[in-house]
């Protein structure tokens, strides 16, 4: 009997096995979780980069800002109690430090003050010596820390320490000197 | 039945493949993996990069003032141990080592555990100064660590900063003095006080605040006016404030500071310096040889015969005349008056007694009849006129009796009669060729004591000749037995009639002065000498001429300093009275600054050019053809030339300094003889033209060398500004000057513990008294070689790099 070769050559078509079908799916389903979780992971980690990325810049505002315009040395106590977190722009800040200088152009919102709701900080100045013959007795040590909460409600925080002038050294002839 | 083989090579494919597709998702998980924290990374790394960064910070803040609180701790007391680059050796600095030993250790922050690490370098050039007046230079590097792995490194240059950079500064503003604002640009440069500023602003109120600004650089003060209101700026304005109660009015502040309101702001007192006694050491290096007699000498090396060091002048100097030679030289002659001896002689003396029987004749006694008043008096007068007679013409006086007496012989008294000799010691550097002939030299008195003609092998280029000639009176009492007197071992003869003037010394020295100038004395007279007086029988005129650097040369060779191009470089002058002593200079005329490049120009021109010589035609001196033009005018509007280099600039020390401006007083008195005996160099344009920056002024010290304290502020003295005793004299107008530099003084009001009226006022508050002042700031000017410094560092250069490893 004459036998088409395709039809001889056809092998009856068997299907995968519920065993293998199941197996493959608990491999697939491994891997996609497993890749699933690091992309939320990730994305979760980006999201702490750019937050901590914004909270070091708002720390480093509230200290060049603090320096320049002398708060430290205007006899303003720039204190925040130990453990209060306030908000960024409480004073001796001001909201108007942290709005950009400049011609803003329209549709460009460059005013971050918006940016920093969700931080709160703590400034806290502590001179180096109170003794006047010392020569950093017109030196202290300003801590400005930012905090936010981050996904899981858990505080974190920022902080920047330097040594700054904050009041006049005592009198001396050729030097800065005497009561402002 | 046979099995099929195929069969479970198929499921286990399947699984394979299941594998492999779970292995590629897995390595895509750990692409991601560490892909996606990367940005933590780096936000968590640039976190740490700031806090670094304000670490090092932290160090190079905490160096600023430990170096400014050695200077103080020096300045205070002198001593040498004190200042941070002290060595005995030049390589090992015991104050930086201690410093930098107990900085390295400590850990100032809360936060993690950071640390820095401190290293500071004095620079070679700058290294082993014993004084405080000439700028340090320090490289500093600070390195943050954190967990003592090095994360960031700061770099900087500090340099001293210089009390020269002012363009006007007063440590205290006298409440009896205002600034007046003219409604024209007056003060190009810094200015500061450490009090508060009086301005009078009615002239700018008047124009309806739209004048030019009177500052065109930043204004600052220490204090605030206790009175001022709190909407204003913490300064007096007098005659109309460019505040109200809300605050700067717009434009206002503009009319007063170019800047506006961002230009007048508060800062940190500076004080003055209490002594200049170290820069003695500078001027003259060699303690064991300076001079104590009267006279004015050039440092020398005790060995090699060398100048070493620069001018001492003992006692004082009615005049200093810096001056060039007909070949470009600086010559620099200086007249002293001095007390040679007293000789005692018994003449008769006289009394008056009566008549007898008395004579008496008619004589005014009280007024009888008074005229009006003058103008503007204040009214009053007439008949009787009571207080306000005293200001009104008396026209009639009672007649009454006065008796007449006679002079009789009453025995003999003693007198004693003091020979006021004059020094003058005359000092050329030479450092362009010369070629006198007998004619000039005779001119010039550039004889040796025996009479003959000073070689010109004396005078070549690289030798600093110095000559000393003292004019004796032929009516002196103190000739010794043969008529002579005695001076540098050198026999002057008594003359027949009048006076005779003879070189006694002359020395010609290699090597060239380091340009100090220290006076032991005043410079100029006190204010007795203004109104013609002689003091020890010479006129006291002051400083005045045209100012040229010193030329470096090498202390053990002689030769010159060249620069890159082969040129000669300069110190720039710099005369220095001591602060302590209370001495002042007095300005009698134009003080010019020396010009390279018109001096190149004119010589090549005119290889002959007689730089000594007088313009008839102008009144003129031919220096001025040498020297910047204080008269140039740019876009029709006064702008003098400005030094190009530091090398030619002229700095001023002393307690007070006084100026003698052109004024239109009448009576002849020194102030207007000096500007008409051609001392004003420019022509008699009615203005003293002054280059130079001048400090005037001092801290007080109490016993202990402390700074003296009044009310917590700190006492100062000193001040510049016009001839005391004239300054009150209306009639006399108030002096044109132009200073192209700056003026540092110490207060505008009367010094500490004077009770004379001896004050400094800019104008007082009758706004008639003071002088008229135009000042321009001349940045080249401010890096004066020795000028004092202040106790406090800046940064000059600033690098700042990673450290990690």
């Amino acid at each position: 009997m004459f036998v088409p070769s395709f039809a001889r050559k056809k092998a009856p078509r068997r299907g995968f096995s519920l065993v293998e079908v199941l197996t493959a799916m608990f491999v697939i389903v491994v891997g996609l979780s497993g890749v699933t979780a690091t992309l939320w992971w990730g994305t979760r980690q980006t999201d702490n980069g750019k937050v901590i990325t914004e909270a070091s810049n708002i720390a480093r505002i509230c200290m060049e800002t603090l320096i320049i315009q002398g708060r430290f040395k205007q006899s303003v106590n720039v204190n925040d109690a130990a453990n209060v977190r306030n908000p960024v722009s409480a004073p001796p800040l001001a909201a108007a430090d942290f709005t950009t200088v400049g011609t803003t152009v329209a549709g460009d919102d460059r005013n971050i003050a918006s940016m920093t709701d969700r931080f709160t900080r703590n400034i806290s100045m502590q001179p180096l010596s109170n003794n006047t013959t010392d020569y950093d007795y017109p030196l202290c040590r300003a801590t400005v820390r930012i905090y936010w909460k981050d996904k899981e409600n858990r505080e974190r925080s920022v902080t920047h320490e330097t040594i700054t002038p904050w009041r006049d050294p005592p009198a001396g002839a050729g030097g800065s000197g005497g009561t402002p | 039945m046979k099995k099929d083989p195929r069969k479970g090579k198929r499921g286990a494919s399947v699984l394979l493949l299941s594998i492999v597709l779970m292995f590629v998702l897995l390595l895509l998980s750990a692409t991601i993996y560490n892909l996606i924290p990367i940005e933590l990374h780096t936000a968590n790394r640039s976190h740490q990069d700031l806090n670094g960064h304000y670490v090092a910070r932290a160090g190079i803040q905490e160096t600023m003032s430990w170096l400014r609180h050695q200077m103080v701790k020096f300045e205070g007391v002198q001593n040498e141990q004190d200042l941070p680059d002290y060595t005995t050796n030049g390589t090992s600095f015991p104050n930086i080592e201690a410093f930098e030993s107990a900085i390295n250790a400590r850990r100032p922050f809360t936060q993690g555990n950071w640390r820095y690490e401190i290293d500071i370098v004095p620079q070679q050039n700058t290294m082993g100064f014993t004084n405080n007046f000439e700028s340090r230079l320090y490289a500093v590097s600070s390195t943050a660590l954190l967990n003592d792995r090095p994360i960031r490194r700061i770099e900087v240059l500090l340099r001293q900063k210089t009390f020269a950079s002012f363009a006007f500064y007063t440590e205290a503003f006298d409440q009896n003095s205002q600034m007046l604002l003219t409604g024209e640009s007056k003060i190009f440069g810094p200015v500061h006080t450490n009090d508060w500023f009086r301005f009078n602003a009615t002239a700018v109120a008047s124009a309806g605040w739209n004048t030019e600004p009177y500052f065109t650089d930043v204004v600052t003060h220490a204090k605030k006016d206790p009175a001022a209101p709190a909407y204003g700026d913490g300064n007096t304005w007098l005659g109309g404030a460019p505040y109200n109660t809300n605050g700067p009015v717009a434009g206002r502040y503009e009319s007063v500071f170019e800047g506006g309101r961002n230009d007048l702001r508060q800062k940190n007192a500076i004080d003055l310096p209490s002594s200049t006694d170290t820069v003695i050491a500078t001027t003259w290096p060699d303690a064991a040889s300076r001079p104590t007699d009267f006279g004015a000498f050039v440092s020398k090396d005790p060995n090699t015969g060398k100048v070493n060091g620069g001018v001492v002048i003992n006692g004082n100097a009615q005049e200093m005349n810096l001056r060039l030679d007909r070949y470009g030289n600086q010559h620099t002659v200086i007249k002293q008056g001095h007390n040679y001896g007293t000789n005692s002689k018994t003449v008769k003396a006289y009394k008056y007694v009566s008549y007898n029987p008395k004579k008496y004749t008619n004589c005014n006694g009280s007024c009888k009849t008074y005229g009006p008043p003058p103008t503007g008096s204040g009214g009053g007068g007439g008949v009787g006129g009571g207080n306000a007679a005293s200001n009104a013409p008396c026209l009639e006086y009672n007649i009454v009796q006065c008796e007449v007496t006679q002079q009789v012989e009453n025995g003999t008294t003693t007198q004693t009669s003091t020979d006021a000799d004059q020094i003058t010691t005359e000092i050329f550097e030479i450092t362009e060729p010369v070629n006198y002939t007998n004619a000039q030299k005779t001119s010039l008195g550039l004889v040796n004591p025996d009479g003959t003609f000073i070689d010109n092998s004396q005078l070549t280029v690289g030798k600093t000749l110095i000559v000393r000639k003292v004019t004796v009176q032929a009516d002196d009492t103190t000739y010794d037995a043969n008529g002579n007197k005695t001076y540098y071992g050198t026999e002057v003869a008594k003359p027949a009639s009048g006076s005779v003037t003879k070189v006694v010394q002359v020395e010609s020295l290699d090597g060239q002065i380091n340009g100090n100038i220290y006076a032991n004395g005043r410079i100029g007279g006190t204010e007795d000498q203004r109104t013609g007086n002689s003091e020890l029988g010479v006129n006291s005129i002051g400083l005045w001429g045209i100012a040229k650097g010193s030329a470096k040369t090498d202390p053990n060779t002689g030769d010159f300093v060249l620069d890159n191009q082969g040129n000669k470089t300069y110190n720039n002058k710099a005369i220095i009275t001591p602060l302590n002593q209370g001495n002042s200079i007095a300005l009698g005329g134009d003080m010019l600054q020396f010009d390279p490049a018109k001096f190149n120009a004119v010589k090549a021109g005119n290889a002959n050019y007689d730089f000594s010589g007088i313009n008839n035609s102008t009144r003129a001196r031919n220096w001025t053809q040498a020297a910047l033009d204080p008269n140039r005018m740019v876009n029709g509007k006064s702008d003098p030339e400005r030094s190009p280099t530091a090398e030619h600039s002229l700095g001023l020390i002393s307690l007070d300094i006084w100026m003698k401006g052109p004024t239109n007083h009448s009576s002849g008195n020194q102030i207007s003889k000096n500007h008409n005996t051609g001392k004003e160099l420019t022509g008699g344009d009615g203005t003293s033209d002054c280059y130079f920056v001048a400090l005037a002024g001092k801290t007080e010290l109490d016993a202990n060398g402390n700074p003296r304290m009044v009310n917590g502020d700190t006492v100062s003295s000193g001040g510049f500004g016009t001839w005391r005793t004239h300054r009150d004299n209306l009639n006399d107008m108030l002096g044109k000057f132009r200073v192209i530099g700056g003026v540092i003084q110490g207060t505008v009001g009367r010094n500490y513990n004077d009770s004379a009226n001896d004050t400094h006022h800019w104008v007082d508050n009758s706004g008639s008294v003071g002088y008229d002042l135009d000042m321009f700031y001349d940045i080249e000017a401010t890096r004066q070689r020795i000028f004092p410094v202040q106790s406090d560092f800046a940064i000059i250069r600033f690098i700042e790099m990673t450290a990690r490893l």
